[in-house]
């Protein structure tokens, strides 16, 4: 590697990452006059090339299996050819291992916005107990915040990045400030029947989807093709809605295709220094910095920290607690799909609609929670309609049907019959469910990757359990044919990680020996390093995280701009 | 919807740009227009004739029969050879080994089966002996005992399954199924007759 280069200007601000953290610290810092540096580690993003939307499978000539048919070997994108992923489960040249025994998988999109360019858009608040697990029920721990210290900040994201969604009432589902939702899709209709009949309330999906314009930003135009990033940012991206105006400001400079190395010290518990690799030259490179933010994803922020040693933090920077990489989190998932013949013969009409589904079934079991014999929650993800035909759309219908003029009629029978249930829980965090530095590997540019161990406990699996017993219920009662799992492991239950809600690592808390973060999300050990991402999060309830994760963000970086008016940064 | 409804990405994109415009909402307005030229020149025209990547003539000619044969032209729409099928077929196949030596193994085998069976092979054969020794292969696949067609059963189930992705993502194909999103409205409505009919099917429940 040749000489280090070192900038001599000291920069207010270093961000590490642009996703929803990244992108909430940049345009609310920005906003308030600071001057930010943003690293990326992927290029700068060009929606109208990296965005496939509105693109037909026959306009390419592969359709959608990718060259040379990666698709039916399972090597293709996730999601398919036509989402928008700068990233993937593997990524060229960085790698990542799993402990013997353990199964993890790691979503990394390495491009300015993130995984919010094609992420799910789902967007609910915690419950106000969510804030407060250990009091309800003795398993995990408190959160140093509660549901009053963030409902403003969730109100600010909300009106920023907009919000579809109705004033319902429940407290496991807290109303926020919403877009009038998109009318209910016909088969969501049946499904809101079954459900209600069971007494479990579906309700308008809250989604970061626009219904009317805000700040130049036109509403849906109802192409239902969110995951694959959005040329009229009608959806919430952190790179369209907050990292391009903040652009606008001239407050925002991006260095991007940055892979942040690690952090330098003082040696009295300041940092002075990020150390990156420039991916373009494979050169190495330092910023001298006043404030530095860590929001590069949950756990490739604790990798960073880990693999800081310095004199005064010989197990990483910010860790005398010993808690980086720990009470690492993901969603409980399991899903179940139904062939509904009751559907056979809807008019067809263009269910696209906003992507996703537009009515949901929030957590219904708060106040029997005893009864039901596993701790926590999880909501309902309702999938289905005529959907735009892809690589393996009618694989079943090809099986079952043999070949011939059979199989276009059961094509025809079929098509926008199937409907699909995703539950999305709360697991309680555990001691064999974290990452550390692997001892033997190092990416290719030479840092040191991470090792993941994981496990489910019972508690998981009951609750998997519950989901299956739940849509199975649902299914019955409309008359749905059940068809199978979504996934393969014997309980059904998701593969950790793979939910894409990793979260936890550099936990939050009162208390410093217990804890990385304080309410704030500054370390307790360095007054001028933060983590703004989905790291912070001392549990993970049935609430997508992303909303959380960008009024976390908002909260912390107004503190942060006070404290560096106040002279105390 | 017929097949000359179908549009393009391009023009999708292009009526947004006109949407955005006519609504003022201002910034987008170049950026969509840049858009709009630059895929003007990526798009392809799939007219002409087609240049095998790695098929043989006769190895085409076997594909694009039992293409015809997973899915025939009906009154819903044209057939696999009419979707690209054989093509696509092709074209991946020229891109991967692996899924090359699926084809032509699985095409070898097929010929040596047939001509062991009728004497010709597949493509020579007559439709009877054609789609009878189909549904020997479907009634295989769908058995628990194993037999010697274990190698066509698996080289059917790629052809099958690529011939019908080849249809369902084809213009054809989609009008076939009555898809009709992928296009841009100003405000989502359900028809009232798909309400009407799910209502029915609730009271039923």
């Amino acid at each position: 590697m040749a000489a280090i280069q070192t900038t001599p200007e000291t920069h207010d601000v270093v961000v590490i990452g642009s996703g929803a953290g990244g992108g909430t610290v940049a345009h609310v810092l920005t906003a308030l006059g600071v001057r930010v540096t943003l690293l990326e580690a992927g290029p700068m993003l060009d929606p109208y090339r990296e965005f496939k939307e509105h693109l037909w499978p026959y306009e390419v000539d592969h359709r959608g299996a990718e060259e040379g048919g990666k698709q039916y070997f399972g090597r293709g994108k996730h999601g398919g050819y036509f989402s928008t992923t700068s990233g993937g489960w593997e990524l060229d040249g960085e790698p990542y291992t799993v402990g013997d025994g353990s199964q993890f998988r790691w979503f990394r999109s390495r491009i300015v916005g993130g995984r919010t360019n094609h992420y799910g858009r789902m967007s609910f608040r915690f419950s106000d107990y969510d804030f407060h697990p250990y009091d309800r029920d003795g398993l995990g721990t408190n959160w140093p915040i509660s549901y009053d210290d963030i409902a403003p900040y969730y109100d600010k994201a909300e009106t920023l990045i907009g919000v579809t969604g109705s004033r319902e009432g429940i407290r496991s589902a807290p109303d926020g400030v919403f877009q009038d939702p998109p009318p209910p899709k016909a088969h969501e209709l049946l499904v809101k029947a079954a459900s209600e009949r069971l007494g479990i309330a579906c309700i308008p999906n809250r989604r970061a989807v626009l219904t009317r314009s805000v700040n130049g930003r036109p509403a849906c135009h109802y192409c239902g093709q969110c995951n694959r990033g959005c040329v009229t940012a009608s959806n919430y991206s952190s790179s369209q809605v907050q990292i391009f105006p903040a652009l606008e400001t001239g407050r925002l400079r991006i260095i991007d295709l940055a892979m942040a190395r690690e952090i330098v010290t003082d040696g009295r518990g300041t940092v002075t220094e990020i150390i990156y690799i420039d991916k373009r030259t494979r050169q190495e490179a330092r910023l001298r910095c006043r404030v530095l933010v860590l929001a590069a994803s949950a756990c490739e922020s604790a990798r960073i920290l880990l693999n800081s040693k310095t004199s005064e933090f010989p197990n990483g920077v910010a860790n005398s607690s010993g808690v980086v990489g720990r009470f690492l989190m993901d969603t409980v998932g399991f899903g179940l799909s139904a062939r509904v013949p009751s559907l056979e013969g809807l008019p067809r009409y263009n269910s696209d609609g906003a992507g996703g589904a537009h009515l949901y079934m929030p957590w219904w079991g708060w106040e029997r929670q005893q009864a039901l014999g596993f701790p926590r929650g999880y909501h309902i993800e309702i999938g289905g309609g005529y959907r735009m035909p892809g690589i393996g759309s009618f694989g079943r219908v090809a099986r079952e049907s043999g070949y011939g003029v059979g199989l276009k009629a059961q094509a025809r029978r079929d098509y926008g019959t199937s409907i699909s249930m995703q539950g999305r829980g709360e697991m309680i965090p555990n001691n064999f469910s974290y990452c550390e530095i692997d001892p033997t590997t190092v990416d290719q540019w030479g840092i040191p990757v991470l090792r993941f161990h994981f496990k489910w406990s019972d508690y998981e699996i009951d609750q998997a359990r519950h989901m299956e017993e739940t849509f199975r219920a649902i299914f019955d009662t409309m008359g749905g044919l059940v068809r199978g799992r979504s996934a393969r492991d014997a309980s059904g239950i998701s593969v950790p990680g793979s939910i894409i809600h990793e979260v936890g690592a550099v936990r939050m808390g009162t208390d410093p020996r217990t804890s990385a973060l304080n309410g704030f999300c500054q370390t307790h050990d360095v007054d001028n390093l933060f983590v703004c991402d989905g790291g912070s999060f001392v549990s993970n309830p049935d609430k997508n995280p992303t909303l959380t994760i960008n009024a976390l963000a908002w909260r912390a970086s107004e503190y942060m701009a006070e404290e560096m008016r106040a002279g105390n940064l | 919807m017929d097949q000359g409804s179908q549009i393009t990405r391009r023009q999708v994109l292009k009526q947004l740009a006109m949407a955005v415009t006519a609504g003022g909402a201002g910034v987008f307005n170049l950026d969509a227009a840049r858009v709009v030229h630059a895929l003007v020149g990526e798009e392809r025209t799939q007219t002409g004739g087609y240049a095998l990547q790695l098929l043989t003539e006769q190895e085409f000619a076997t594909v694009s029969r039992l293409a015809e044969l997973i899915v025939p032209a009906d009154a819903g729409g044209g057939s696999g050879v009419d979707a690209g099928a054989p093509e696509f077929i092709d074209l991946l196949c020229s891109q991967n080994d692996e899924l090359a030596d699926i084809y032509q193994g699985g095409l070898a085998w097929l010929d040596a089966t047939m001509r062991q069976r009728v004497g010709t092979r597949f493509v020579d054969a007559v439709p009877d002996n054609q789609t009878a020794f189909l549904d020997a292969l479907v009634e295989a696949e769908r058995s628990d005992v194993e037999s010697d067609l274990g190698p066509g059963v698996q080289f059917f189930g790629w052809i099958r399954r690529m011939t019908v992705d080849a249809y369902y993502t084809s213009p054809i194909g989609i009008a076939d199924l009555q898809y009709q999103g992928n296009t841009s409205m100003t405000r989502y409505t359900v028809p009232q007759e798909a309400i009407d009919f799910v209502n029915r099917q609730i009271e039923k429940m």
